[in-house]
């Protein structure tokens, strides 16, 4: 057993299944670290807008806190590897620049207002194909499922909640893919 | 005899000048303007440039169709013309409001094999709540006829489905646990304290309107204190008691979902009641009574 393991961890192939074991509960401790973000923009601390700070933070934490940390199966699947990994990249690009502030380089501000063209669309598709797989697995398993009956007289079926989740980030992205574009013009030019 | 220039504020295009003279109103030019651009009155929003805010693009409405042009602009002036969509009037969406939850919440309650696959039979707290929510909304249709008069004649049509969306869905989430068949009722003492609530809260809204629409004579504009029973301690008791009947629903139901609407009711209120306690201090000041709270008697 304890050669199996440590076999998993030798070359570059064997690290994307992986992937979860090795990084998933730093991941997850910084990405509840991430709600300070929304705090820091209504403390005033980032000049970001409250809306898509708030939609990224707790899209990635639903997918992450919320469903992936409890579909075991699917944390072997690629999908996790390639989402980190574009995770870290755009933080690799955001943060910097906001450190930078106005005296940003230039090729660093190419990076943030460039980046994001294959990031984005990237890591939307490695979120809807984790999606993908957990939903089957969160309906059977009832996870997160509410029944009745109970003293509030409420129910919750969260596989119905998802595929009305999963449709509105669809039918969002467009806009907020094009938005992003806006604001390229605007500091590109 | 003064030609009036009016300004798309959009666009900046020049929508006409319009003949005026002194006694001419604000009322009056709507129309020269509607016959010019096909647009129904009510649609036709004028406005000056604002002379307190620091915005460049900020504007300032006209006051009522009844005041004079002239109180507005000089001989030079320019007036901004803005197109405010499709209108709809004020009890007519209100109408539509109230009239939804009458057609959707019976849904849950008769049509329960179809919903949810089996059915049960109705208990006690169940039937009530059918009863009390229907009252409820058939009394606000019938105060939307007879009792409240709307200041403002219409408003965007967007409005409709939002409001109509808010109305139809919340009663949608609230009928849909009440008549479920695994439904837990409330122990009936608890039941007999929210229907209780409800109905202290429904009677004294609807003498809050009837004062309110008193307040006020037919045909008359002035403005006036609210005085007697609740409004001597807060300034929008119908918030209040209206808040009161929903808590009340809730209790008898025992159910999230009502919470959670009551909940969202008493936030919107709450917005609305700030509002108007501000107005009222502004608009009468000292003679405005102190003691007098927002929404709660003797706290907030």
């Amino acid at each position: 057993m304890v050669k199996t393991d440590s076999a998993l961890y030798l070359g570059f192939s064997s690290s994307i299944p992986t992937t979860y074991i090795s990084l998933g509960s730093t991941v997850c401790f910084v990405q509840v670290l991430a709600f300070l973000e929304i705090l820091h923009v209504l403390l005033g601390f980032t000049k970001s807008s409250l809306i898509p700070t708030m939609s990224q933070v707790f899209g990635r934490n639903h997918v992450l806190l919320l469903a992936l940390a409890f579909t075991p199966e699917v944390q072997r699947h690629w999908g996790v590897w390639t989402m980190f990994f574009i995770w870290g990249l755009s933080e690799l690009i955001r943060f910097p620049y906001y450190l930078y502030g106005s005296n940003s380089p230039k090729f660093l501000t190419w990076l943030r207002y460039n980046a994001f063209i294959i990031l984005y669309p990237l890591g939307f598709l490695s979120e809807n194909i984790l999606w993908y797989n957990m939903l089957p697995i969160i309906l059977e398993r009832r996870i997160h499922f509410i029944d009745m009956p109970n003293k509030f007289n409420f129910g919750f079926n969260y596989y119905y909640f998802l595929l009305v989740w999963i449709t509105l980030t669809l039918m969002v992205f467009p806009q907020q893919y094009m938005h992003m574009f806006k604001l390229r013009a605007k500091k590109m030019n | 005899m003064v030609d009036i220039k009016v300004v798309s504020q959009r666009s900046k295009k020049e929508v006409g000048s319009f003949s005026t003279s002194s006694s001419t109103t604000v009322g009056e030019l709507k129309k020269q303007i509607s016959s010019k651009t096909r647009l129904g009155t009510e649609r036709i929003r004028l406005a000056v440039p604002s002379k307190t805010s620091k915005l460049p693009n900020a504007f300032e409405a006209l006051g009522k169709d009844s005041d004079l042009v002239s109180k507005h602009v000089g001989a030079d002036s320019t007036l901004y013309f803005k197109d405010l969509g499709p209108q709809i009037s004020w009890s007519l969406v209100f109408i539509c409001e109230y009239a939804g939850p009458l057609f959707v919440y019976p849904i849950f309650y008769f049509l329960s094999n179809l919903i949810y696959g089996t059915d049960s039979p109705k208990s006690f707290a169940q039937k009530v709540a059918l009863v009390c929510y229907s009252l409820h909304y058939i009394k606000r249709i019938y105060e939307t006829i007879f009792v409240h008069r709307f200041s403002h004649g219409t408003m965007p049509i967007f409005n409709l489905f939002k409001n109509c969306s808010y109305y139809w869905g919340c009663t949608a989430m609230v009928s849909y646990f009440v008549n479920h068949p695994l439904y837990t009722e409330a122990p009936i003492e608890r039941v007999y304290l929210g229907l209780g609530l409800w109905i202290i809260g429904e009677v004294f809204n609807y003498i809050c309107h009837i004062q309110l629409r008193n307040l006020r004579p037919a045909g008359s504009t002035e403005r006036k204190i609210p005085r007697g029973l609740l409004f001597e301690f807060v300034s929008c008791p119908n918030y209040t008691v209206e808040i009161l009947s929903w808590i009340g629903f809730s209790i008898l139901t025992q159910t999230l979902t009502s919470w959670i609407f009551a909940l969202m009711g008493a936030a919107q209120m709450w917005i609305w009641a700030v509002g108007k306690h501000r107005r009222y201090r502004k608009e009468f000041g000292d003679k405005y009574p102190k003691s007098r709270k927002i929404l709660i008697p003797f706290l907030l």
